[in-house]
């Protein structure tokens, strides 16, 4: 039986003019699961609702086997939220004093050692730190007090390229040990392509789909057609389609039959910011 | 919640020895035109006032939102704020006791015959605005949050007054007003707790 860090059954939460509407993934023990989706498309709302900031109306969820988000296993989730969450006023070491008190499992070594690791002055205050020196800061909290669950909301957005990169390689780090586990909110499709094991794409408060990334990379392609070869397409065989100037692009989820079954039409693969384009703007 | 009170204090530390030394300073002034006893009102009032700033530091800061997933209950970012104002309002009595003493030696006023008496309306204005700010200041915005600072001291003053007709100018009086007011105080706690432990953080 497979082992779960984090479940969503069914989670909804309505708003006067935004519903996350019965929301079920799951994030499986040992990987990292990308929440892809447009601004406003609920990926925020899903990770507050995990974290106990939103109350919701229906639905369940829970963490490391089907245990409830409570103060007992908030020890074990660490969370980064995009930009500096802190009292920037308060230097690194005041708060690695404020956490120790916080979390029972707070590892002041390590902390010491990861704010070494990335470069930051212990006695400097938040408010002197760079964006990127801000989100290095929360991730080394995150991973000092035993966290087998990372939750991060957008936390490479904003940053250089060479930041990020050192942030993605410290996730690929954290899940070398097979009872860690990430879900990661991001624009930043690429970053995911990079790090994921299974994409769940949200859009307008649904998810619309949650798939291994392998699968989605392998399968997923897009035909670029013209008008005629378009009409001879088997419906059945389109997701959504755009028509463009010049062409027609058709997103397509079993490629290589596609490619058997229309052997003049042109195919392409299709990355993970391919697909949701076409998802959210292509036509059904 | 040893964490939570640890952050809030190291927040307000700096904050609380700027306003003693101002308060110092604005005091020994006051002392000559009125009873140097009134410092400790005012000594309890600005420093309780000064525990309500971090609600919107917390706020502007995202803590409020990064403190919710800590392994702490939800209630515990408003019980550590009505602890602090509890701590930091009692820090001011009895700072307030003290340089009013002081004062009093100085300006060689030994009458403390009002010592008592003024020591009860900081507790009553203490817990009885307390009641009502902290309240203000986490469900409400900046500006608006300032109207409960405005509202409770008069409202205060004002329950006072009323106690003082009823009852009395006496010992009597002071006592009911005092745990009458810290009554409000654990209650407006309680339900402030309940209201965030059910609703969501903005």
């Amino acid at each position: 039986m497979e082992k779960y860090a984090l479940e969503l059954n069914g989670v909804t939460k309505q708003y006067k003019d935004f519903k996350l509407d019965s929301i079920s993934f799951t994030v499986p023990q040992g990987s990292i699961v990308g929440l892809i989706g447009e601004n406003g498309a609920g990926k925020s709302t899903t990770i507050n609702a995990i974290l106990g900031l939103i109350v919701t109306e229906q639905g369940k969820i829970s963490v490391f086997n089907g245990k409830d988000v409570n103060a007992k296993t908030k020890e074990h989730i660490g969370v980064v939220f995009d930009g500096s969450n802190y009292p920037d006023n308060l230097t690194p070491e005041k708060l690695g004093k404020v956490f120790q008190n916080i979390y029972a499992e707070w590892n002041n070594k390590k902390y010491f050692e990861l704010l070494n690791k990335f470069e930051l002055p212990i006695n400097k205050k938040l408010k002197e730190f760079s964006k990127g020196m801000n989100m290095k800061y929360s991730i080394a909290v995150a991973l000092s007090h035993n966290s087998k669950l990372l939750i991060l909301d957008e936390a490479t957005s904003g940053l250089d390229p060479i930041i990020r990169d050192d942030i993605l390689e410290m996730f690929l780090d954290f899940i070398q040990d097979e009872e860690h586990s990430i879900l990661v909110s991001s624009h930043i499709t690429s970053d995911l392509e990079k790090i994921a094991d299974y994409i769940v794409f949200i859009h307008g408060g649904k998810v619309l789909f949650s798939k291994p990334k392998d699968e989605l990379l392998e399968n997923y392609g897009i035909i670029k057609c013209n008008s005629t070869q378009f009409n001879e397409i088997d419906k059945s065989d389109i997701i959504s389609y755009r028509k463009l100037d010049y062409e027609y692009q058709v997103l397509v989820s079993n490629r290589r039959q596609v490619e058997q079954k229309y052997p003049k039409t042109m195919i392409v693969p299709a990355s993970i910011d391919e697909i949701m384009l076409m998802y959210v703007k292509g036509d059904k | 919640m040893k964490g939570l009170l640890l952050k809030d204090f190291y927040t307000i530390k700096s904050s609380i020895i700027s306003l003693l030394i101002t308060f110092m300073v604005i005091g020994f002034g006051i002392s000559f035109f009125v009873v140097p006893q009134v410092l400790i009102i005012i000594a309890t009032t600005v420093l309780g006032m000064s525990v309500t700033t971090i609600f919107n530091f917390d706020k502007k800061s995202g803590w409020v939102k990064t403190s919710i997933t800590f392994p702490t209950k939800k209630s515990s970012i408003i019980s550590c704020k009505y602890l602090m104002y509890s701590f930091v309002s009692i820090i001011g009595v009895f700072f307030g006791i003290g340089f009013s003493t002081a004062i009093s030696l100085i300006i060689k006023d030994t009458n403390f015959s009002f010592l008592p008496t003024f020591i009860y309306l900081s507790v009553i204005m203490t817990f009885f605005s307390g009641s009502i700010l902290l309240p203000c200041f986490y469900l409400l915005d900046e500006e608006k949050s300032m109207i409960g600072a405005m509202v409770s001291y008069p409202l205060g003053a004002g329950f006072v007054f009323v106690m003082t007709k009823l009852i009395g100018s006496n010992i009597l009086s002071m006592t009911i007003s005092t745990v009458l007011s810290l009554i409000l105080f654990i209650v407006s706690w309680y339900f402030l707790s309940k209201y965030v432990e059910k609703n969501d953080i903005q």
